[in-house]
């Protein structure tokens, strides 16, 4: 019995991922109508990330560390909340797609196929393109982490740990998104929730050691857990091994993505089909 | 002028449907800037001056940088443009009495109005809470330069809007170029952080452009970095600049309605 619900389970996650490759292959096909526009945009990102390199590089140049985080340390932060962000918009368009299918009453399409409209949603709106987020945030990492002088050991078990916690990272900001977009279910256009989402995750990018208030680390850990997202998966390849950090992360991702589930259920009975 | 006046009126109206958008928004600035003095003040708490900025300065650019980006701003308005070539409803408004470059800068004036009016009060929030932080400059000869700057730093933006949203008359798909375009405007007027911070001879060549005099030029103004005498000269490039969209808009629109297709009617 055990074993056969094992295998549907695998089964599941296999179809699962079919979808999602489908989804992705769809969405890279029909980014790339557009050439022009699918080359600027990397351009784009490759300058968002060289600016921010140029900014962290700027104040950097009057103080030798920031809360107690040094350059290199600092570039880790911003290289692991761009993998997290870049896997956001590649993956699931950041959400956009569920304030789309709201607004415009899309959704009824997902809801009538035979697999999870959440996940249909989120889907559906990937942009590709933002795989260059990935492979710059990649680059930077590569660049900054020889600098930690680590052991052959100890990067392989913190790099481990390190991709664990971008998982639970990634899990928080989707969760967190689809609770926000899921709002439009009362307010039908959210996209300035978009704003919302936008603005407070730009706190990210710095390590949130910087928030010293007692008040705003909680918020910031609890309500907004911005400090799971970059800056635990950074301090973890950086320092190595911390329990602590490691299993509040993987609970909080756990809890956040049970709400948000929850949440999205809870709207979803209220979907009127507006403009359907 | 009196159907121009309408849209205005209306596109302000439009955005009070949505009060849940203005509720987010808010919070969003409010988390932004919060987010940015946070980390200034940490920073300065190393160093009393970074390239000639103290906190209070640094504090006032965050902050008032922040009132003049949203009181400028374009609201993404290329996208509006290139989505009625793309769905073809460009066709329905050619066939009305009005000229669309001015409907879409009526719409423009809605929008901005309509932020300018939220941003007031998140800006009256800020202000209260941090007062003792900036620094209050109410010379009325500087305040008047900065508000000519602001008003024609918006158009210089729309117009710049109005150049890449016309391209989808030949490119179709848009978001790519105003994606990238954007993040160089953005940075290039210093909204992201003061391009003091850069080599003096980057600061020069963002001289050049016009982004600069829509936020930083007038912040330098406001904290008496450079003189009045330089605040209208900021005030002269951005005319010509003003000038110059101005005639690229005309001459892209000359020859993007003959090539219009009316594509999605």
């Amino acid at each position: 019995m055990k074993l056969l619900a094992i295998k549907r389970f695998f089964r599941k996650i296999k179809r699962i991922m079919i979808i999602l490759g489908i989804a992705m292959r769809s969405r890279l096909m029909y980014r790339l109508t557009h050439r022009f526009s699918f080359f600027l945009t990397v351009v784009g990102i490759f300058l968002q990330m060289a600016i921010t390199v140029v900014f962290f590089k700027a104040i950097y140049g009057f103080t030798v560390q920031i809360s107690g985080w040094q350059y290199h340390e600092a570039l880790i932060v911003v290289a692991s909340y761009m993998i997290i962000e870049g896997f956001m918009w590649a993956t699931v368009g950041y959400l956009n797609g569920v304030s789309e299918a709201i607004f415009e009453g899309k959704l009824d399409q997902f809801l009538v196929k035979p697999i999870d409209a959440q996940f249909l949603a989120s889907v559906n709106r990937a942009d590709p393109e933002d795989w260059a987020r990935v492979v710059t945030a990649l680059y930077l990492l590569f660049q900054v982490v020889p600098m930690l002088h680590l052991t052959l050991l100890q990067a392989f078990i913190n790099g481990a740990l390190y991709l664990v916690l971008l998982f639970a990272g990634f899990s928080i900001i989707y969760s967190f998104a689809l609770i926000i977009r899921s709002i439009g279910f009362w307010t039908t256009d959210a996209f300035g929730i978009w704003a919302l989402i936008d603005n407070t995750l730009t706190a990210a990018r710095f390590p949130t050691d910087i928030f010293s208030n007692k008040a705003v680390r909680i918020f910031f850990s609890t309500i907004v857990p911005l400090t799971f997202l970059a800056t635990v998966p950074a301090k973890v390849l950086i320092h190595g091994l911390n329990f602590q950090l490691i299993i509040s992360a993987i609970l909080v991702a756990l809890v956040f993505f049970l709400l948000s589930r929850k949440f999205w259920l809870f709207g979803l009975s209220r979907y009127t089909s507006s403009s359907s | 002028m009196k159907k121009y006046l309408l849209i205005i009126t209306d596109e302000f109206q439009r955005h009070l449907a949505y009060r849940a958008n203005i509720t987010a928004y808010s919070i969003g600035h409010i988390i932004d800037v919060s987010a940015q003095v946070i980390i200034w003040s940490v920073i300065f708490s190393q160093v009393s001056i970074i390239k000639g900025y103290t906190l209070t300065e640094m504090m006032t650019y965050v902050v008032f940088g922040w009132f003049f980006q949203h009181a400028s701003s374009n609201y993404n308005f290329e996208e509006r443009v290139a989505r009625d070539i793309e769905r073809g409803t460009l066709s329905s408004l050619l066939i009305k009495p009005i000229s669309y470059l001015r409907y879409i800068t009526a719409c423009a004036i809605g929008r901005v109005g309509f932020a300018f009016a939220t941003v007031w009060g998140i800006a009256v929030i800020l202000l209260l809470l941090m007062h003792d932080r900036l620094i209050f400059n109410f010379n009325p000869i500087i305040l008047l330069i900065i508000l000519i700057m602001v008003v024609i730093g918006f158009f210089i933006k729309l117009l710049f809007s109005l150049i890449i949203g016309l391209f989808a008359i030949w490119v179709v798909e848009i978001s790519g170029t105003y994606f990238s375009l954007n993040i160089i405007a953005k940075f290039l007027s210093g909204a992201m952080f003061p391009i003091a911070l850069l080599p003096s001879f980057f600061i020069n060549l963002t001289l050049l452009f016009p982004f600069a005099y829509t936020l930083f030029v007038p912040l330098q103004l406001y904290l008496g970095k450079i003189s009045i005498y330089q605040g209208v000269i900021g005030v002269g490039v951005e005319l010509v600049w003003l000038i110059i969209l101005y005639g690229i808009v005309k001459l892209i629109w000359h020859f993007g309605l003959k090539k219009y297709e009316s594509v999605g009617i």
